[in-house]
């Protein structure tokens, strides 16, 4: 069940209606709660028994820790018992068949037949999310940063409320936790911020990025079958336009997605931040990461960089801890040899532009801008190219100096420039330089344009949908 | 893919990034704005879609491009057979023209025929063929069925809320099948309720264009497939025996609501410059089917050519190892059905005789 399903929009209709009947704040989280259960259960019930254990795990392991006193052995220990078996359930399920096929490989470099054969693990959807999302409430409660919660079916919420649970963005507790607390009303301000970020994610997804799929997947070959792409067919610029086809399509998928799940939480009185603050407008790679997926990247601040020393040692152990930090950042998106690549130029980046500009201002906007999504654009090569080797040929058609076939694609994506830029300066607040956006604000304007947009977006609609492309992370 | 897609995409993306808080109004009024812009985009996105050719791709449209690219190489006069799957196991284009050319016939037959498809169906692609090859044919066979005359809906106990399914119920269909539904094709109380919901559904999709552009191709731009498919095994799960009594014919016309369609779609057909229509079925081992279409040639369809395939030869000889299932050929019956037919359609001497 996705956002731009049928069956989406019955159950989302259903959910809405009882849970705003419904009386106590109590009775409305055990809606929420029962609804996020039916919501994941659809995917693969068996599921359900994975997150249920993280959900418990994670629960019993703050009430432990947060009885010992801070610096206590246990509650340390407890910490990293909690930290440990939540990495053991994403790294069974995530990266065991990685890992062995690797050292497997490794081994019959040197002659050596391990003799076994790796396990097909069916990867539960949205795990790299909730693990990550249990982490947070774990080490904010040994941190001493929030208090535990005693009712497991409030941690149980947090984890697996329905709009945010399979593709983020990654909630913090200490946000999420006290907006049970607070008494929900409906209002028609509640709907309209709602239905403000759902309309403009669906725009993104279905309107945009489902449409985009036709320009990189002959090019590329399907995300999820190896080996079968022939890029010696494909013209240079062919590359080049899948390439900017699937730097669009990342983007609009995923912050569309988040933008619904935002629109959603909003429905049910839950306010969820942010995750994308239009990326690509960026004029240097650290502000990149502080505007993309950025629900992730602050986690990562959080967690994993900051703990790790952050930049408040020496500038080499500060150079380490951003490789470090990226380079899991990119295997948090996938078991593949690819993404740690792409994590690693991606933290190459930030320390040589740390290494260069720090305390200084950078070279100016626009060529900033430039350097900035040249680079984005050609890093997302490794991260959708089935191997090195395809990295290396697409690579090579940005030269120009490579041999190309003759098969092209249609010239017009190249229109995805004027278009990004369009929803950058929209987002940005352009529409207030234009006055437009009092202009709709009248309620014939408002509702007559929200009928406009409805008729484009069913146009749009895609019939055969496309999973959401987070989704597999 | 067109550059129409990006314009529309930007306005989409102008309007999802404009619409904020409206200020407070009347209902009434909000409402009827809203059905306004609505119904306004959809009607505009329709007549670009349909100035442009773009519509919803489906296997049908392949077949058409299949067709179309056969006519474009022949100078020939066109037979086009537009059928359901019967005629899609049961029609090999290429096995017609041949036997016609080898008597001195020079027509070239083509088959617009694919599994599920009511008449309606059948004729919107018909015209879409006539539309995207500039020729009109010669000669039309359209497939009868007791199947699809007695369900207007036949689509939806086969694949609701499919492409094809959307695609087909624009408004003239959706009319026509009501007219159907009303008339009671449709199989029991409870069944002409889902029916006519399913309708009421697949008529809004289609009229309010959904996934018109975001699943949808120029039709001439569609990879072409031949209609054809001919089958070299029984289904795995198949057990049939032939029977040769038929049922006497007792059934002299069709339902009201398909008699009214056939003949005003005669009436165009001929209008647009077709010199003849005629009606066919292939075999089955159902002797009541068969009957149902003796019946109607000798009734509703007596004016017209009708092949009616209950002849005790043609059935004696499919009497072995040609049947796919109990109503569709394998290649091997195909052969001799259409050896049949051919030698039919030249002994009915339509193939020579003036309009």
């Amino acid at each position: 069940m996705i956002f731009t399903d049928v069956f989406f929009f019955a159950f989302l209709t259903v959910v809405f209606g009882t849970y705003w009947l419904l009386q106590g704040k109590q009775a409305r989280l055990n809606l929420l709660l029962v609804a996020s259960a039916v919501f994941y259960g659809w995917w693969d019930w068996r599921f359900l028994g994975l997150i249920g254990f993280v959900i418990l795990i994670s629960w019993l392991v703050a009430r432990f820790a947060a009885r010992r006193a801070p610096g206590e052995a246990f509650r340390r220990l407890a910490l990293i018992a909690g930290i440990a078996a939540n990495l053991a359930v994403i790294a069974t399920f995530k990266y065991f068949g990685f890992f062995a096929d690797s050292a497997r490989e490794m081994l019959s470099t040197i002659g050596l037949d391990p003799g076994w054969t790796a396990l097909n693990i069916l990867l539960p959807v949205g795990i790299s999310f909730y693990v990550f999302q249990a982490i947070s409430y774990i080490v904010d409660v040994a941190r001493g940063d929030l208090a535990p919660e005693q009712r497991l079916r409030r941690v149980a919420l947090y984890i697996a409320f329905f709009p945010q649970l399979v593709a983020g963005p990654i909630v913090r507790a200490a946000s999420f936790f006290p907006q049970m607390e607070r008494v929900k009303t409906l209002s028609s301000a509640l709907i309209f911020a709602g239905l403000r970020a759902f309309a403009l994610g669906f725009a993104y997804k279905a309107g945009i990025a489902d449409n985009l799929a036709q320009f990189v997947d002959p090019v590329f070959g399907d995300a999820q079958v190896a080996g079968d792409t022939d890029l010696a067919a494909w013209s240079n610029l062919a590359l080049v336009g899948a390439t900017l086809a699937f730097g669009a399509l990342i983007y609009f998928d995923f912050a569309g997605y988040s933008l619904m799940a935002i629109g959603v939480a909003r429905w049910f009185g839950f306010y969820i931040p942010k995750n994308f603050d239009h990326p690509y407008a960026s004029p240097a790679i650290d502000d990149f990461w502080r505007r993309w997926h950025i629900s992730l990247s602050s986690w990562l601040r959080d967690y994993l960089y900051i703990p790790l020393g952050g930049n408040r040692l020496s500038a080499g152990k500060t150079y380490r801890n951003l490789m470090v930090t990226m380079v899991l950042g990119g295997l948090w998106h996938g078991a593949a040899w690819t993404f740690v690549a792409w994590g690693a130029m991606h933290g190459a980046a930030l320390a040589f532009h740390r290494a260069l500009y720090k305390g200084r201002a950078a070279i100016g906007f626009l060529y900033g801008l430039i350097a900035t999504q040249v680079f984005v654009l050609l890093t997302w090569v490794p991260f959708r190219a089935e191997s090195f080797a395809d990295t290396l040929v697409i690579w090579s058609a940005f030269t120009g100096l490579r041999d190309g076939g003759s098969a092209e694609i249609s010239t017009w994506v190249l229109l995805l420039v004027p278009l990004i830029a369009l929803d950058a300066i929209l987002g940005r607040g352009g529409l207030k330089a234009l006055k437009a956006s009092r202009i709709l604000r009248q309620p014939v304007a408002y509702w007559s344009g929200l009928g406009v947009l409805s008729g484009i977006m069913l146009a749009l609609y895609p019939l055969e949908a496309s999973p959401f492309v987070y989704f597999q992370f | 893919m067109h550059w129409s897609l990006f314009a529309v995409a930007a306005l989409g993306l102008l309007l999802a990034h404009g619409l904020k808080l409206p200020r407070a109004g009347s209902r009434f009024i909000s409402a009827a704005a809203f059905i306004v812009g609505l119904l306004t985009t959809a009607f505009l996105i329709k007549s670009l879609a349909t100035a442009n050719g773009i519509g919803r791709t489906t296997d049908f449209d392949r077949f058409v491009n299949a067709a179309v690219v056969e006519v474009s190489q022949d100078y020939a006069p066109i037979i086009v057979f537009t059928g359901a799957s019967y005629s899609r196991n049961g029609i090999d284009p290429e096995r017609l023209t041949l036997a016609l050319r080898e008597r001195g016939y020079p027509h070239r037959v083509v088959s617009l025929s694919i599994e599920a498809a009511s008449i309606l169906e059948r004729d919107q692609h018909l015209q879409q063929f006539i539309q995207l090859s500039g020729k009109v044919p010669d000669l039309v066979f359209i497939e009868v069925a007791e199947d699809f005359d007695h369900r207007a809906a036949y689509m939806f106990g086969n694949a609701k809320f499919s492409m094809r399914a959307i695609e087909q119920f624009d408004l003239p269909t959706s009319a026509w099948t009501g007219f159907g539904i009303l008339g009671g094709a449709c199989q029991g109380l409870k069944g002409c309720v889902l029916d006519a919901g399913y309708l009421g559904l697949h008529a809004a999709l289609n009229v309010l264009n959904v996934g018109l552009i975001g699943s949808g191709e120029r039709s001439a731009s569609v990879k072409a497939l031949p209609a054809y498919d001919p089958q070299s095994e029984p289904r795995a799960d198949s057990e049939h025996t032939l029977s040769l009594k038929s049922t006497p014919a007792s059934i002299y016309q069709g339902p009201q609501w398909i008699r009214s369609f056939r003949y005003q779609q005669q009436n165009r057909l001929l209008a647009q410059g077709m010199r003849a229509i005629a009606y066919y079925q292939p075999p089955t081992l159902d002797p009541d089917a068969r009957a149902y279409i003796d019946g109607l040639c000798e009734g509703e369809l007596f004016a017209f050519d009708c092949f009616s395939p209950n002849d005790p030869q043609l059935m004696a000889q499919l009497n072995g190892d040609y049947w796919f299932d109990s109503s569709h050929l394998l290649d091997d019956g195909t052969a001799i059905y259409n050896a049949w037919l051919a030698q039919e359609i030249i002994a009915s001497g339509m193939l020579e005789r003036r309009p």
